[in-house]
């Protein structure tokens, strides 16, 4: 029924409805950028391929474009030759967009603690998932994907950037180890390597 | 037909001016002085007992840290040329000493024409001048960097050189000289007529396939040249070699070339344990040999299904894709990774076949042969494809030797030359495969040798499947790391020896190897230096693709950008390999 | 009258769908302003040069071509339009018309207009002495 202005951050209801609906619509179709540094993009190709589908989250197609993408997924080692350049795309990129951190070299530079990597992609652009592994399996990168997604439906974008409230309210980044933490420290049965 | 290069070498110029050196490979070395160096490689290229026509690797060692340098010549900086004769079957390396206030020598692009990019990475890592080299600037580091990265005063790690800060205007700057000015290279902007396109492939393309830059000069829809842009992936490994320890090293050459995982490893370990004097086991070398062979076929795959896409075709890369998630699930049961398993260790493998390996190979082998005849329906036999590439990126033999191609690039032109069958490694010599050809080196040539031999890989999976030795994985030299781990509990000498070799690294003994294997690129070598220590003193990784995309000019002159794609899925190579 | 009248209409209609469309889409959503942003998009890095150059004239050729063989065409469809009123001695005009335009299409076919791609890679397999037979 009708929000509560209170219960919207944004103020006018009527805002506060449509900007749930685009949300909604956002969250079920972001289209990836075509950007692969390194190892790690071989890992994102494969997952758009039949066995992982990444289409079935709505990643249908890897834009080859920045004008055309909403989700720039940092697939390799950032390097410094590279910096300036992966900087330039994130600008041409059209709102909304994502930032998607994928691999440990992307994260915080991996094993790469040399004179030619970045460390981190996040010392010069805004993240929004971080996904480890190295390279982290279409299993864990699809993973990451769908988080964003959620937080991505709950986000609150300007309608407009003529009139209305202006300003992007993003969803607080929940951390998955600490989420599955019990989960997973309740496993103790570990299977031997030694066998099928 | 001598085989004494180095007693031709001292007949032409004379005992004082060449020095030889004995190495732990058995390969001939000999120093020369930098003034003799043209005479002696145009010598050596001509040579009549057996010419050298390759230059397969240039490369250089900061001297100045190096402790066991017993019986040769002082130098601060040794360039290393590394020759190549097919007609002898036999290298040589010719290295010449360079003091460090006048660090400089005679380029040698006019002799072998792929020293061109060799001798630029060699001035951009050690500050090492060549006179008379056509561009002598940085090939691998930024315009903007400051410093030469492989001398040994200069540091390793990023977080010992301050926090990465990229303010706009550092960006903004950084972009603006990485723009292309064609009279920085000699290139007109018209031909009095039309004027030129100068057009950025990359270095992000999807054609590129990974992070090259090709800046084609372009007379409306044709190509009159190419420049390569590299360096967007250099990871530093050479570096990184001289901060790890022999043993944690290992996971560095993975990524080298990220599509050929164990292949990768292989290299290294068989350089290494040529340095130590390890003897590896049957079982290991079998299960070495079938899990490189796995990662050909796996890496083919990838060639396959994205030269079908560069050339139009969007389904076989989804087919290619499958199958080589069912290759994984077998590397994933037997090494607990995917692309990059780390598997191979000095002296065998890492731990022993999981029970129930061969029901999953066995089951592969035949479904993989099932596919590829599907593929041939779809793919190699498509008139399209066919008319895509026929005649595309033709290359003669003499200028694939001329720029240092190999593997199936090589091949391609007509040439059966394989390391597997004409220099046997790791065992290799046991096993009965083919050795496919093509006839015109253009690029449907390099996609059938491609073909045929994830087939010829199949037939060597067959082949280790059927007769995989019983024995240990791993050998028992102490030098072999880790030691296995069921000896570590039976007595304290192997616990110590397992604890220093785990965590301060095994000491290998002082000396130079070279060890090159038949990777899925073409021929994949690790030079090592050790100076006695736990680390590498020099990590020298010579690739294939390096050579290969030096080529890509010559390919592509005169053809339309739509040909430059195909040429590029042709030429078989993943940005690590050429940046390491 | 009623016809021009209805035309008018959907004319009217036309203009207001896309002012709509154009009015709402260019005030709807975010917009960033940022330095990479203005710059055309060549792979990350800035262009060099311009798209404005002077091109070969066979670019030029082809767009001709093309304008010509579909003036041809509008003509075809002029004839179809009034086909039976023309009876057989329009018919037969138009026969000759597309016979001359076809002639006229055999003659730059036969001096290789259109071998635009295919006459340079076939002086590039002869210039490099390689390449075997294509798959044509």
């Amino acid at each position: 029924m009708v929000k509560e202005a209170a219960s919207s951050p944004l103020g006018s209801v009527a805002f506060a409805r449509h900007a749930d609906l685009l949300a909604w619509g956002r969250k079920y179709s972001m289209w990836p950028f075509n950007f692969g540094l390194s190892c790690c993009y071989v890992e994102m190709a494969t997952s758009l391929t039949s066995r992982y589908d990444i289409a079935r989250f709505g990643s249908e197609i890897l834009r080859g474009s920045p004008r055309e993408a909403d989700l720039m997924v940092i697939a390799g080692t950032v390097f410094k030759k590279m910096a300036p350049l992966v900087l330039h795309l994130y600008q041409q990129m059209m709102e909304p967009r994502w930032v998607l951190c994928m691999g440990s070299c992307a994260n915080s530079g991996g094993m790469y603690d040399i004179y030619s990597v970045v460390q981190g992609v996040d010392s010069f652009m805004p993240v929004d998932v971080y996904v480890q592994g190295c390279p982290p399996s279409p299993d864990s990168f699809m993973r990451g994907l769908v988080l964003l997604a959620e937080a991505v439906a709950t986000e609150q974008r300007p309608l407009s950037w003529v009139v209305g409230p202006q300003g992007v309210v993003k969803a607080p980044k929940p951390s998955l180890r600490d989420a599955m933490g019990p989960e997973r420290r309740a496993q103790t049965v570990l299977r031997s390597p030694d066998g099928l | 037909m001598s085989t004494n290069v180095i007693a031709d070498l001292t007949t032409r110029f004379g005992e004082g001016a060449v020095a030889a050196q004995q190495t732990a490979d058995a390969i001939p070395t000999a120093w020369i002085p930098a003034e003799r160096l043209t005479d002696a490689l145009t010598f050596l290229r001509d040579a009549p007992g057996g010419s050298y026509p390759m230059l397969f690797d240039l490369s250089a060692i900061d001297e100045r840290c190096r402790t066991h340098r017993e019986g040769q010549p002082d130098s601060d900086f040794t360039v290393v040329y590394h020759l190549l004769s097919f007609e002898r079957n036999q290298d040589v390396r010719i290295k010449v000493a360079l003091p460090s206030d006048h660090a400089s020598v005679r380029s040698v692009a006019g002799i072998y024409p792929n020293a061109d990019w060799y001798e630029r990475e060699v001035f951009d890592m050690f500050g090492v001048g060549f006179e008379g080299h056509p561009h002598l600037k940085r090939i691998l580091m930024p315009p903007w960097w400051e410093g030469h990265p492989l001398r040994k005063e200069q540091p390793a790690r990023a977080t010992e050189m301050g926090p990465f800060h990229m303010t706009q205007e550092d960006a903004s700057r950084m972009l603006a000289s990485l723009e292309f000015h064609p009279e920085d290279w000699g290139m007109r902007r018209d031909d009095g007529e039309h004027e030129y396109m100068f057009l950025n492939v990359g270095p992000q393309h999807p054609s590129a396939h990974g992070v090259l830059r090709l800046v084609a000069q372009m007379d409306g829809e044709q190509i009159v040249d190419v420049v390569p842009d590299i360096g967007y992936h250099h990871r530093g490994a050479e570096k990184m070699g001289e901060r790890q320890s022999w043993h944690t090293y290992i996971p560095y050459t993975d990524r080298i070339d990220y599509l050929g995982g164990v292949m990768n490893n292989f290299p290294y370990v068989l350089a290494v344990e040529t340095l130590a004097g390890i003897e590896v086991p049957d079982r290991a070398k079998v299960i070495r040999i079938m899990m490189a062979e796995l990662f050909r076929v796996i890496s083919h795959l990838v060639y396959y299904g994205t030269f079908a896409a560069d050339v139009g075709q969007m389904s076989p890369v989804f087919w290619m894709f499958t199958d080589r998630e069912r290759a994984f699930d077998i590397v994933e049961a037997v090494t607990g990774g995917r692309m990059h398993p780390a598997w191979f260790r000095i002296g065998g493998v890492a731990q022993d076949l999981p029970q129930g390996w061969e029901k999953l190979v066995g089951d592969f082998i035949p479904y993989m042969r099932r596919r590829l005849k599907d593929y041939d329906a779809a793919v190699t036999r498509n008139g399209l494809v066919k008319a895509r590439s026929r005649g595309i990126g033709s290359v003669s033999l003499k200028e694939a030797m001329d720029w240092g191609a190999s593997g199936p690039f090589l091949r391609a032109c007509g040439f059966e030359w394989d390391f597997r069958k004409k220099r046997p490694y790791g065992g290799y010599e046991n096993f009965q495969f083919d050795v496919p050809t093509g006839s015109h080196g253009d690029s449907y040539d390099r996609l059938m040798v491609h073909v045929e031999e994830i087939r010829q890989s199949l037939r060597i999976i067959e082949q280790c499947l059927n007769g995989m030795p019983s024995g240990p994985y791993k050998s028992d030299h102490p030098l072999a790391t880790p030691p296995r781990k069921e000896r570590t509990m039976h007595d304290i000498e192997t616990l110590i020896g397992h604890f220093l070799s785990v965590s301060w690294g095994p000491v290998i003994p002082p000396g130079e190897a070279f060890a090159a294997v038949e990777a899925t690129k073409g021929n994949h070598a690790y030079y090592l230096v050790s100076d006695g220590g736990t680390m590498s003193y020099r990590t020298r990784i010579r690739t294939p693709s390096f050579a290969h995309v030096q080529m890509v000019p010559l390919l592509s002159r005169g053809l339309t950008i739509s040909d430059l794609v195909t040429i590029l899925g042709s030429v078989d190579y993943v940005l690590a390999d050429i940046d390491r | 009258m009623s016809a021009l009248l209805s035309l008018a209409v959907y004319l009217f209609a036309v203009v207001l769908l896309i002012g709509l469309l154009m009015a709402v889409t260019h005030v709807t959503g975010q917009r960033h302003f940022e330095p990479g942003t203005g710059i055309p998009y060549e792979s990350g890095i800035p262009p060099t040069g311009s798209a404005r150059l002077r091109f070969s004239a066979d670019f030029y050729l082809v767009a001709m071509f093309f304008v010509i063989f579909d003036i041809s065409a509008v003509f075809l469809f002029a004839w179809a339009v009034a086909a039976r009123e023309l009876r057989w001695s329009g018919y037969v005009a138009i026969l000759v018309f597309t016979l001359e335009t076809v002639v006229g299409l055999a003659y730059l076919w036969r001096m290789g207009a259109f071998d635009w791609g295919t006459r340079r890679l076939r002086e590039h397999r002869e210039r490099h002495g390689v390449g075997g037979e294509g798959g044509r």
